[in-house]
């Protein structure tokens, strides 16, 4: 048999084996390299599609969106110096130069969201023509979302919280532990703190904040609060559990964090790796 | 013909559309995500081009994956679909070259007949789906148990599709 009469006999077996194969590559590739924008929702057609959707069922929660944007108005506008008495009636604030601003955020519409999988994504409709780049934080104003993974022109794809590969620098707040929150992969409210020390006295009911170390979100964000603590025998250490503040579920406006001094600070963490020889 | 073509193409395109505006943000329970699109695969003739009917498959999944963030999960799940279902369909029902041309469907194969072939072939869809999601064997015990009732609420969903789209042949 020569090699054109087998391709002839089994040219549907080799076509499906090359469909087979490609599929897995792109699995792979979606897999391995996160911030590679190829076949996901950023891409401008399904993108386009999928806000105009979300713009229709956008109407029915008007009322839950705003309410949301009123309760945090009235906290902004409580921060205002208008609302703060004066104490010392010796200075006043004009431009303070002791200040700098370092986080700006970029309000942004969720129009394709998902939570019932195990790998969840989050589509906003902010894209590169806006300022936003992959390496972005995403936060509510319930806590954080997400990290911007891959960005089109118009829109950007978040990969949520509520992803195995997700994990947000906290800290608590009684005793200022830093640890790390990862999602618990069953609810869409839980999370967990892994690796505290038992020696470590942690108090039930505690907040938990974001810490500020990561450079993708501003320091002090209310993430949630404990809700039981279990020992670990073979680590030695503690499982913490976390109710989570923010609901995914209800996810509308969101905030994309640009940090004004990232480049500088990962410049100088990349030449100390230099230095370490890695 | 052509009114046959247009028709089939019209099918095609209000499966995706349901499938991705409508099963896609269907928060059923956590481990449990329908999937109608593969009917379109399921209910090719048995004359059907096996090349053609393995390059649909692909392209379809694959329109599916980019609608939901899955890399090639549902490319390679359906191209899958598309090669076993011409095997399954010959080893089903009479097979004389008035009966080739027939869709398979609850009229066609009959009932008991269509569930068996219908649940096989949705199993294997959802089996590939799943694992190429997760990408990982561990917590396996609980993974058969999603993709066993995600391919069950699919086939009863497919079923009423069939009932809506599908016409009694004589």
């Amino acid at each position: 048999m020569n090699l054109l009469t087998v391709l002839q006999r089994f040219h549907v077996q080799l076509l499906f084996v090359v469909l087979m194969v490609i599929g897995l590559l792109i699995t792979i590739h979606q897999k391995n390299y996160q911030r590679v924008a190829f076949v996901n929702s950023a891409n401008t057609i399904s993108g386009g599609t999928i806000s105009t959707f979300s713009d229709i069922s956008y109407y029915f929660s008007l009322k839950e969106v705003n309410d949301v944007i009123t309760r945090e108005n009235a906290l902004l506008r409580s921060q205002s110096p208008n609302s703060l008495r004066k104490i010392n009636g010796d200075y006043v604030q004009i431009d303070d130069t002791l200040y700098r601003q370092k986080y700006i955020y970029k309000v942004a519409s969720v129009i394709g969201n998902t939570v019932t999988r195990r790998n969840n994504y989050i589509t906003i409709d902010l894209g590169e023509k806006d300022g936003v780049s992959p390496e972005m934080g995403v936060i509510s104003s319930k806590g954080v979302v997400g990290v911007v993974k891959s960005v089109s022109e118009n829109y950007a794809t978040v990969l949520s919280f509520l992803h195995p590969n997700s994990s947000v620098s906290c800290k608590m707040n009684s005793n200022g532990i830093y640890g790390s929150l990862q999602w618990t992969k069953d609810k869409i409210d839980e999370a967990f703190i892994k690796g505290v020390l038992v020696t470590t006295k942690v108090n039930d009911g505690d907040s938990i904040l974001t810490s500020g170390l990561s450079s993708l979100f501003p320091q002090g964000l209310h993430l949630g609060n404990i809700i039981s603590v279990k020992e670990d025998a073979e680590t030695q250490s503690q499982i913490i559990k976390v109710k989570l503040n923010i609901q995914f579920n209800s996810l509308r406006k969101v905030y994309v964090v640009e940090n004004l001094f990232k480049k500088e600070i990962v410049e100088l963490q990349q030449n100390q790796n230099k230095l370490d020889g890695k | 013909m052509e009114n046959n073509w247009l028709k089939h193409i019209g099918f095609i395109g209000l499966m995706i559309s349901f499938q991705i505006l409508v099963f896609n943000n269907l928060d059923l329970s956590k481990s449990i995500i329908p999937f109608i699109y593969p009917i379109i695969i399921i209910s090719a003739s048995r004359v059907s081009n096996r090349s053609l009917l393995l390059i649909l498959g692909f392209s379809l999944g694959l329109l599916i994956d980019v609608f939901s963030n899955t890399g090639g999960a549902h490319a390679m799940s359906t191209t899958l679909l598309a090669f076993f279902q011409p095997y399954l369909l010959s080893s089903m029902g009479p097979s004389d070259s008035n009966s080739n041309k027939i869709k398979p469907s609850i009229y066609s194969l009959g009932l008991k007949n269509y569930l068996v072939f219908a649940l096989i072939l949705l199993f294997v869809h959802h089996f590939m789906v799943f694992l190429m999601e997760m990408f990982t064997f561990s917590n396996f015990g609980l993974t058969l148990l999603r993709i066993s009732a995600s391919s069950l609420v699919s086939l009863l969903l497919i079923l009423l599709l069939q009932f809506i789209f599908f016409r009694k042949v004589k």
